[in-house]
Protein backbone atom coordinates (compact mmCIF):
# COMPACT_ATOMS: atom_id res chain seq x y z
CA UNK A 1 0.00 0.00 0.00
CA UNK A 2 1.27 3.55 -1.47
CA UNK A 3 1.25 6.84 0.85
CA UNK A 4 1.13 9.54 -2.31
CA UNK A 5 2.67 12.90 -1.39
CA UNK A 6 1.21 15.19 -3.86
CA UNK A 7 -2.72 16.00 -3.18
CA UNK A 8 -2.88 16.36 -7.16
CA UNK A 9 -1.21 13.17 -7.96
CA UNK A 10 -3.65 11.51 -5.32
CA UNK A 11 -7.03 13.01 -6.57
CA UNK A 12 -5.84 12.19 -10.12
CA UNK A 13 -5.04 8.49 -9.36
CA UNK A 14 -8.23 8.17 -7.30
CA UNK A 15 -10.82 9.27 -10.48
CA UNK A 16 -9.10 7.24 -12.92
CA UNK A 17 -9.45 4.24 -10.45
CA UNK A 18 -13.13 5.12 -9.80
CA UNK A 19 -13.86 5.93 -13.46
CA UNK A 20 -12.63 2.46 -14.79
CA UNK A 21 -14.26 0.63 -11.98
CA UNK A 22 -17.10 2.99 -10.20
CA UNK A 23 -18.53 -0.28 -8.83
CA UNK A 24 -15.85 -1.70 -7.22
CA UNK A 25 -13.63 1.72 -5.50
CA UNK A 26 -14.59 2.43 -1.98
CA UNK A 27 -13.38 5.27 -0.37
CA UNK A 28 -12.66 5.27 3.84
CA UNK A 29 -11.54 7.98 6.09
CA UNK A 30 -9.61 6.69 9.02
CA UNK A 31 -9.79 9.01 12.23
CA UNK A 32 -7.46 7.48 14.91
CA UNK A 33 -8.54 9.53 18.54
CA UNK A 34 -4.79 8.97 19.75
CA UNK A 35 -2.88 11.07 17.76
CA UNK A 36 -5.79 12.92 15.26
CA UNK A 37 -3.95 11.31 12.04
CA UNK A 38 -6.61 11.31 9.41
CA UNK A 39 -5.88 8.74 6.47
CA UNK A 40 -7.81 9.17 3.48
CA UNK A 41 -7.79 5.46 1.73
CA UNK A 42 -9.12 4.54 -1.98
CA UNK A 43 -8.90 0.94 -3.29
CA UNK A 44 -10.67 -1.51 -5.55
CA UNK A 45 -9.37 -4.46 -4.05
CA UNK A 46 -6.39 -4.62 -6.55
CA UNK A 47 -4.73 -1.28 -6.46
CA UNK A 48 -4.97 0.81 -2.86
CA UNK A 49 -4.24 4.53 -2.51
CA UNK A 50 -3.86 6.25 1.00
CA UNK A 51 -3.05 10.57 1.90
CA UNK A 52 -2.37 11.11 4.91
CA UNK A 53 -4.23 15.15 5.82
CA UNK A 54 -2.37 17.05 8.41
CA UNK A 55 -4.14 18.35 11.28
CA UNK A 56 -6.00 21.86 10.92
CA UNK A 57 -4.83 22.31 7.64
CA UNK A 58 -6.56 19.51 5.01
CA UNK A 59 -10.45 20.21 5.57
CA UNK A 60 -10.71 21.99 2.22
CA UNK A 61 -8.63 18.77 0.79
CA UNK A 62 -11.39 16.26 2.69
CA UNK A 63 -14.24 18.96 1.41
CA UNK A 64 -13.40 18.12 -1.92
CA UNK A 65 -12.62 14.28 -2.19
CA UNK A 66 -16.24 14.17 0.16
CA UNK A 67 -17.51 16.20 -2.53
CA UNK A 68 -16.80 14.58 -5.49
CA UNK A 69 -17.25 10.97 -4.39
CA UNK A 70 -20.90 12.20 -2.82
CA UNK A 71 -21.91 13.59 -6.19
CA UNK A 72 -20.35 10.63 -8.42
CA UNK A 73 -21.29 7.35 -6.37
CA UNK A 74 -25.25 8.72 -5.63
CA UNK A 75 -25.85 10.30 -9.13
CA UNK A 76 -26.65 8.30 -11.80
CA UNK A 77 -23.73 8.36 -14.08
CA UNK A 78 -20.16 9.12 -13.55
CA UNK A 79 -18.43 12.53 -13.91
CA UNK A 80 -14.90 13.03 -13.44
CA UNK A 81 -15.07 16.88 -13.01
CA UNK A 82 -18.21 16.60 -10.55
CA UNK A 83 -18.15 18.73 -7.54
CA UNK B 1 -25.05 -2.89 11.13
CA UNK B 2 -27.76 -0.23 11.49
CA UNK B 3 -29.54 1.56 8.41
CA UNK B 4 -29.79 5.11 9.15
CA UNK B 5 -31.37 8.32 7.68
CA UNK B 6 -29.15 10.76 6.64
CA UNK B 7 -30.06 13.00 9.84
CA UNK B 8 -29.84 10.45 12.66
CA UNK B 9 -26.66 8.84 10.60
CA UNK B 10 -25.34 12.59 11.33
CA UNK B 11 -26.42 12.61 14.45
CA UNK B 12 -24.83 9.22 15.63
CA UNK B 13 -21.73 9.68 13.41
CA UNK B 14 -21.30 12.62 15.71
CA UNK B 15 -21.54 10.66 19.12
CA UNK B 16 -18.88 8.00 17.46
CA UNK B 17 -16.46 10.61 17.26
CA UNK B 18 -16.75 12.05 20.55
CA UNK B 19 -16.92 9.11 22.13
CA UNK B 20 -13.51 8.03 20.53
CA UNK B 21 -11.71 11.63 20.62
CA UNK B 22 -9.31 10.35 23.19
CA UNK B 23 -8.75 6.93 22.03
CA UNK B 24 -9.57 4.64 19.50
CA UNK B 25 -10.60 4.94 15.72
CA UNK B 26 -13.35 5.82 13.52
CA UNK B 27 -13.80 4.65 10.28
CA UNK B 28 -16.42 6.42 7.35
CA UNK B 29 -16.74 4.19 4.06
CA UNK B 30 -18.03 5.49 0.62
CA UNK B 31 -19.08 2.88 -1.47
CA UNK B 32 -21.55 3.17 -4.81
CA UNK B 33 -24.05 0.26 -5.00
CA UNK B 34 -26.67 -0.34 -7.23
CA UNK B 35 -25.22 -2.52 -9.87
CA UNK B 36 -23.94 -5.99 -10.33
CA UNK B 37 -25.98 -9.76 -9.89
CA UNK B 38 -27.77 -8.73 -7.03
CA UNK B 39 -29.77 -5.82 -7.33
CA UNK B 40 -31.00 -3.65 -3.82
CA UNK B 41 -34.00 -1.99 -3.89
CA UNK B 42 -31.83 1.59 -3.93
CA UNK B 43 -29.21 2.24 -5.66
CA UNK B 44 -27.05 5.14 -4.74
CA UNK B 45 -23.74 6.00 -2.38
CA UNK B 46 -23.50 4.06 0.40
CA UNK B 47 -22.27 5.16 3.48
CA UNK B 48 -20.49 3.36 6.60
CA UNK B 49 -19.56 4.28 9.63
CA UNK B 50 -17.55 2.04 12.66
CA UNK B 51 -15.66 2.15 15.66
CA UNK B 52 -14.44 -1.41 15.68
CA UNK B 53 -17.71 -1.97 17.74
CA UNK B 54 -20.85 -0.19 16.73
CA UNK B 55 -21.81 0.00 13.05
CA UNK B 56 -24.17 2.49 11.38
CA UNK B 57 -25.18 3.06 7.52
CA UNK B 58 -27.22 5.66 5.33
CA UNK B 59 -27.74 4.93 1.70
CA UNK B 60 -27.77 8.79 -0.47
CA UNK B 61 -29.67 8.40 -3.42
CA UNK B 62 -29.80 10.61 -6.42
CA UNK B 63 -33.79 12.04 -5.62
CA UNK B 64 -31.92 12.90 -2.14
CA UNK B 65 -30.29 16.41 -2.16
CA UNK B 66 -26.83 15.16 -1.20
CA UNK B 67 -25.67 18.72 -0.85
CA UNK B 68 -27.12 19.83 2.81
CA UNK B 69 -26.07 16.59 3.90
CA UNK B 70 -22.34 17.14 2.22
CA UNK B 71 -22.82 19.92 4.41
CA UNK B 72 -23.42 18.29 7.66
CA UNK B 73 -20.88 16.06 7.02
CA UNK B 74 -18.25 18.53 6.28
CA UNK B 75 -18.83 20.13 9.19
CA UNK B 76 -19.09 17.41 11.12
CA UNK B 77 -15.52 16.25 10.35
CA UNK B 78 -14.09 19.38 10.06
CA UNK B 79 -15.23 19.73 14.04
CA UNK B 80 -14.07 16.34 15.31
CA UNK B 81 -11.60 15.60 12.77
CA UNK B 82 -9.49 18.90 13.01
CA UNK B 83 -11.02 21.03 15.29
CA UNK B 84 -12.96 23.65 13.56
CA UNK B 85 -15.89 25.55 15.07
CA UNK B 86 -18.35 26.61 12.14
CA UNK B 87 -19.45 29.60 13.58
CA UNK B 88 -16.35 31.21 16.27
CA UNK B 89 -16.79 33.79 18.33
CA UNK B 90 -14.58 36.54 18.77
CA UNK B 91 -13.99 37.47 22.48
CA UNK B 92 -13.14 40.77 23.09
CA UNK B 93 -10.12 40.72 25.63
CA UNK B 94 -10.56 43.19 28.77
CA UNK B 95 -8.14 46.51 28.50
CA UNK B 96 -5.52 45.75 30.89
CA UNK B 97 -4.34 49.64 30.81
CA UNK B 98 -4.15 51.43 34.13
CA UNK B 99 -4.60 54.95 34.49
CA UNK B 100 -1.07 56.74 35.30
CA UNK B 101 -1.64 58.84 38.40
CA UNK B 102 -0.48 62.43 37.71
CA UNK B 103 0.65 64.00 40.11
Amino acid sequence: MVYLEEWSVFMSSVQDMFFNKPNKTRYSVKYRGKDGKVRLKVTDDQECLQFMLHPSQDLEKLKTINAWFLSNMAGLTVDRNAV
Amino acid sequence: MVRLGPDRFIKRLSSLYEERKDDGTVWVTMKRVGEGKKQPKDSGCLIRATDGRKKISCLITSSYKSVDFEQQLNSLMGTHLFGIVSNQQVRKQPSSHKKKKTT
